[in-house]
């Protein structure tokens, strides 16, 4: 950086950090990282209630000592269901009721088919998982009947069952460490995006605005220099946002309890400071992309609808990854923004540096922030700078 | 001194300067009298190094400001338009700041500082922030960032809009200061009064030409007006009449 940028970075560094708004808007995202992670550790608390017992209430369960064992034996607990005839709710504690007649003992022994009612609440996921368990061993207690009933009379059971299955999942995570994953890498990527994005405006946007650019553009000054100062500033407050972004997220993860994560996450001597390296040109890169916005615009506020637009691009890219990466070509991970989430992927979820998306992604970033920032200062050399809006 | 030679500038199929020509010397005061959009602001930010024209030339100390842009920007104090001043900075942090921009540090810096905070008695608001200053105090700060460096030339746009009559008599002070000084001041003005009590040199400006020049007692006795006012109306209105296309009437209408 020349002396002249220098000064016009300290000068604008001054000028911002004395700006609370511009401070809040800059780290209140960084800062509020842990409030958005504990809503992700509650979800993931609830997956755990996969790993519970599902848990039934049956009426007439008196009358099905043989259902009972075999629903005990598949892991369902069974308790004695006393309330209404027709359910309006299934209550806490429960995840589902089953309805059996008042002659299910009776129906049972004389070999006749039975009508029972099972309720379930299929609001969330896990209620859904719960119901399909509890059907499923309740039509396995019916098979098993059946094969006894088939048995009895010389029948080989095999006879009405010709084929059995057993399903196997397959699939390398489970939705649930996708949308984790998804969201941790969202957080960090939107940290440089948030932290530049107030001061990007102000410095050029703004500045024109309060007819501050004339008279600095009426300095020997070369427009270079100008753009220089200012995206080093910019740049500052989007690293220092990224960095305190990643240190929340360091923080927040060390208050979970070890194993309680459903996804693995690598963060070492190794992986942070690579991490570090990576997010530092990229952070740089958003600052100077902020600052292309804010200087074809007339106006702060004007600014700040175009560069809110830009928001969107991480969280679209973060979602693309999680609902869609199974999907696309592999060469659409080398795009900017998705190179460098697959990359911090790597490092973060697997521990060990993808090279090739690094490379692209810092490539990337480099070329971007040279084109951006000389664009930017051939557009300060126009006479449509000296009129605000 | 400033040196403007057949200056022309358009926007669009707008022309906002053409053929101007004018010298501003150095110990004197030279004003640009004009209505608003006669080309004024546009030929002082020609002289600023602030757009680039269609044609002609401007040369501030014999640097051609179109080759040579931040030299000659070196040699000049601007005062623009508005004041342009960042809210939350104080007013020693404006002078530091264009001060270092102009290559000043350390002890002479600071020597600028103190010169300035005495001339301009700004100690008071030396390191107030700027945010909530009366017009008066804005333009203190303005003027004092202006002529901070010592440039051989001071051009000030319009410098005593929206200022009280006490600000504007510390104002017209000032320049003449400036003037005794041997520094060549250039100004734009339509306010005929601090014209009159000003200018060593006036050029009249209408319609984006240069419609007449000389000292205030000239112009009144070239037109035979009472005063530079009417010398005034008399000379735009005889430019009007010049510009106008044979066979038009006086509102503009073929004939």
């Amino acid at each position: 950086m020349n002396k002249q940028a220098f000064i016009i970075y300290k000068k604008e560094l001054r000028d911002m950090v004395r700006d609370r708004r511009m401070l809040i808007a800059a780290f209140s995202f960084a800062l509020l990282g842990p409030v958005f992670m504990g809503f992700i550790f509650m979800l993931t608390t609830d997956s755990d209630a996969e790993k519970q017992n599902a848990r039934l209430a049956i009426s007439n369960m008196a009358q099905a000592p043989g259902l009972v064992a075999f629903l005990e034996k598949h892991q369902i607990t069974v308790t004695n269901y006393a309330g209404e005839a027709e359910p309006g709710r299934v209550p806490d504690g429960t995840d589902a009721i089953l309805l059996l007649p008042d002659d299910y003992a009776k129906s049972l022994s004389q070999g006749s088919m039975i009508f029972g009612k099972l309720y379930v609440n299929e609001a969330s996921k896990t209620g859904i998982e719960k119901g399909h368990e509890i059907k499923d061993a309740i039509d396995g207690f019916g098979g098993y009947i059946g094969g006894i009933r088939l048995t009895a009379r010389g029948i080989p059971p095999a006879i009405v069952s010709p084929i059995i299955v057993s399903k196997f999942d397959v699939a390398e995570e489970s939705f649930i460490s996708q949308t984790t994953s998804g969201s941790f890498l969202m957080l960090i990527i939107m940290a440089p995006f948030i932290g530049g994005l107030a001061v990007a405006v102000d410095t050029l946007a703004g500045e024109r605005e309060r007819h501050s650019m004339q008279p600095l553009l009426a300095q020997p000054v070369s427009p270079k220099s100008v753009i220089l100062g200012k995206l080093a500033m910019v740049s500052t407050f989007s690293i220092v946002g990224t960095l305190l972004a990643l240190a929340t997220f360091l923080f927040a993860i060390s208050l979970v309890p070890a194993g309680t994560l459903p996804i693995a996450l690598h963060l070492n001597m190794v992986t942070v400071p690579l991490i570090v390296l990576q997010l530092i040109p990229f952070a740089i890169f958003i600052a100077s992309v902020q600052l292309f916005i804010s200087i074809q615009v007339k106006s702060f506020k004007e600014g700040q609808s175009y560069i809110s637009m830009f928001m969107m691009v991480p969280m679209f890219v973060a979602y693309l990854k999680i609902f869609g990466g199974s999907k696309l070509p592999e060469m659409a991970f080398f795009a900017p923004v998705l190179s460098e989430m697959e990359s911090l992927s790597s490092l973060i979820f697997n521990g060990e540096p993808d090279f090739a998306h690094m490379a692209t992604s810092m490539a990337v970033a480099v070329v971007g922030i040279y084109i951006l920032a000389k664009l930017t200062a051939k557009k300060l050399e126009s006479e449509v700078m000296l009129d605000a809006a | 001194m400033i040196i403007v030679k057949d200056l022309a500038k358009t926007y669009g199929d707008v022309h906002a300067v053409r053929n101007v020509t004018f010298r501003a010397d150095d110990a004197q005061i030279t004003t640009l009298l004009g209505a608003n959009g006669s080309g004024k602001t546009t030929t002082l930010r020609a002289i600023s190094g602030l757009l680039k024209t269609d044609t002609g030339s401007v040369t501030v100390d014999g640097i051609l400001v179109a080759e040579a842009a931040m030299s000659a920007q070196r040699r000049l104090g601007v005062f623009p338009d508005s004041f342009g001043l960042y809210p939350r900075l104080t007013t020693r942090e404006h002078l530091v700041y264009f001060a270092e921009l102009h290559g000043l540090e350390g002890q002479p810096l600071k020597a600028a500082i103190e010169e300035v905070t005495e001339t301009l008695n700004l100690t008071d608001i030396l390191d107030r922030r700027t945010e909530g200053f009366s017009q008066g105090q804005r333009m203190k700060v303005a003027l004092a960032r202006a002529i901070l460096h010592k440039p051989g030339n001071i051009v000030l746009d319009e410098p005593t809009r929206g200022l009280d009559v006490m600000n504007i008599r510390l104002l017209r002070t000032i320049l003449l200061d400036l003037k005794e000084a041997g520094h060549c001041v250039l100004l734009s003005s339509h306010v005929m009064a601090e014209v009159e009590a000003l200018s060593d040199h006036v050029v009249i400006m209408a319609d984006g030409v240069v419609c007449a020049e000389g000292s205030p007692a000239e112009l009144v006795n070239q037109t035979g007006q009472p005063n530079l006012e009417e010398a005034f109306v008399v000379l735009t209105e005889q430019n009007q009449i010049a510009a106008k296309p044979t066979g038009q009437n006086d509102q503009g209408e073929a004939a």
